[in-house]
């Protein structure tokens, strides 16, 4: 074919080629089929949506920054006027305090937010977040492992080191550790945004990064996270940061020099049994646990 | 001032409403699922809702197409696309068709829709832009930004991707 014949195709389709061409086209064996194809696709429609559903949808967002937008923008001045003849620094102070929830090894807690979100926060973890316009702000930032059961409403994002997670619905985990980020969604849908890419994640599905590179994302089955039940499930995770992990849990000192550093680990521990999890992960590697004292375990190679 | 872009609510609802079903179809050809389709819509338009400050009118639409473009969602695989002959697709509306032929014609669409869904997502985004939503070379062009030339390139390679699955068909 020559060069300028190239797209000839394209031009019948769009009724655009010339007499000569088209003369040319009409030899071809398969034209009768190329009709055919030209005329059926004419005819396909795609199915119908709600346009109107949509819309609102879009308005209400629209709503929430169109608030913001008039708040920061165009009532800068009177704000600052009334702010500083009425309410002074208190009404500053109220604005800009962070709320913050903390846990040490070994503890949990269980709490809620202003809209009676609740959120339960796993041992060596630490959540805060501002009180102040909560309702059309719903941002928590977050080191460490959290389980979320967010109230119905506008968007939440729970921000982190690793990238940001966004809830569209309603229950999730974050787990937050060093370079490491997983989130795990239960029910609704939850939206993570890492400086590379953007994934909705849908009931059932489990996302994890290390240094913001994909580990994995696949289904789970796990209808809560393991650490809820008591137990402390991993995967594909570093040998080192399953240990830092048990000493969060159970606030432990672990002694591990010769522990393997790149084997990653796949499994369940159970949480309320520090001695049973220890045996478990060290047997797993064929190390075996050495008591020091009630806090502190050695974990030595077999020989 | 304020009122010439699309900051003013019932001026983007005018622009919602031109350019919500293309949109939306664009993207249902990508994903060949509707409810991501819609999602990465409503996306999109709040993309756009919080930039209608500094997005012209006349940029609005290619904004519109390049953040759905790049809402990276790809984790979702691609469904059947869902599409459907409008009633009377017959190529001849002609009454005195044979059962045999009918048949045959029946057969054709089926495979046709098939062989469609198996274009590569580049070639099955153009050529389903042309033929279902009507549009010129020039406006897909336009809208994946991409040339004119690239836009024909992509309809014939999928005339001709199309045209292999009926060789036995003449």
């Amino acid at each position: 074919m020559k060069e300028e014949e190239k797209y000839q195709w394209a031009a019948w389709l769009d009724d655009q080629v010339s007499d000569a061409d088209l003369e040319q086209l009409r030899q071809d064996p398969d034209y009768a089929v190329m009709e055919k194809i030209k005329s059926y696709t004419a005819a396909l429609r795609t199915p119908e949506f709600e346009e109107d559903a949509l819309l609102l949808r879009i308005q209400n967002q629209q709503r929430q920054i169109g608030k913001v937008r008039r708040l920061f923008v165009k009532q800068t001045l009177q704000w600052a006027a009334l702010l500083l003849v009425f309410l002074g620094l208190g009404l500053g102070y109220m604005m800009t305090r962070t709320e913050h929830e903390m846990t040490g090894s070994g503890e949990r807690i269980t709490f809620q937010l202003p809209d009676a979100s609740e959120v339960q926060l796993h041992a060596g973890s630490e959540l805060a977040y501002k009180s102040w316009n909560w309702d059309s702000n719903r941002l928590v930032s977050l080191d460490g492992e959290a389980y979320f059961k967010v109230a119905k409403g506008k968007r939440f994002d729970v921000k982190t080191a690793q990238g940001t997670v966004s809830v569209l619905g309603t229950q999730f985990n974050v787990k937050v550790r060093g370079n490491r980020l997983e989130v795990t969604c239960f029910e609704g849908r939850v939206q993570v945004a890492t400086p590379s890419e953007k994934i909705i994640l849908t009931p059932g599905k489990t996302l994890a990064y290390d240094q913001q590179k994909r580990l994995f994302f696949h289904t789970t089955n796990a209808l809560q996270p393991a650490w809820i039940a008591k137990e402390l499930a991993f995967e594909k995770e570093k040998p080192q940061d399953v240990l830092a992990e048990l000493e969060r849990h159970f606030d432990l000192t672990i002694k591990a020099e010769a522990f393997p550093k790149n084997e990653l680990f796949t499994g369940k521990l159970p949480g309320d049994n520090s001695e049973a999890a220890l045996q478990l992960l060290a047997h797993s590697y064929h190390f075996k646990v050495v008591k020091i004292n009630d806090r502190t375990y050695s974990l030595d190679a077999t020989p | 001032m304020e009122d010439a872009n699309l900051c003013n609510e019932s001026l983007f609802e005018r622009f919602y409403r031109a350019h919500v079903k293309a949109l939306r179809n664009f993207l249902l050809y990508k994903f060949g699922n509707t409810e991501q389709a819609e999602d990465c819509t409503q996306e999109a338009f709040i993309k756009l809702w919080q930039n209608c400050g500094q997005v012209t009118p006349e940029k609005a639409k290619s904004f519109l197409y390049t953040v759905a473009n790049n809402l990276n969602l790809n984790q979702i695989a691609h469904q059947k696309v869902v599409l459907t002959y409008a009633q009377k697709a017959n190529v001849s509306s002609a009454t005195s068709e044979s059962p045999h032929y009918i048949m045959e014609e029946e057969e054709f669409k089926t495979r046709l829709l098939s062989a469609i869904e198996n274009l590569n997502e580049t070639q099955r985004v153009a050529f389903l832009m042309h033929r279902i939503d009507g549009k010129k070379y020039h406006e897909i062009a336009e809208e994946l930004n991409i040339s004119v030339k690239a836009v024909e390139k992509r309809i014939h390679l999928a005339l001709e991707e199309l045209r292999k699955k009926f060789s036995n068909f003449r």
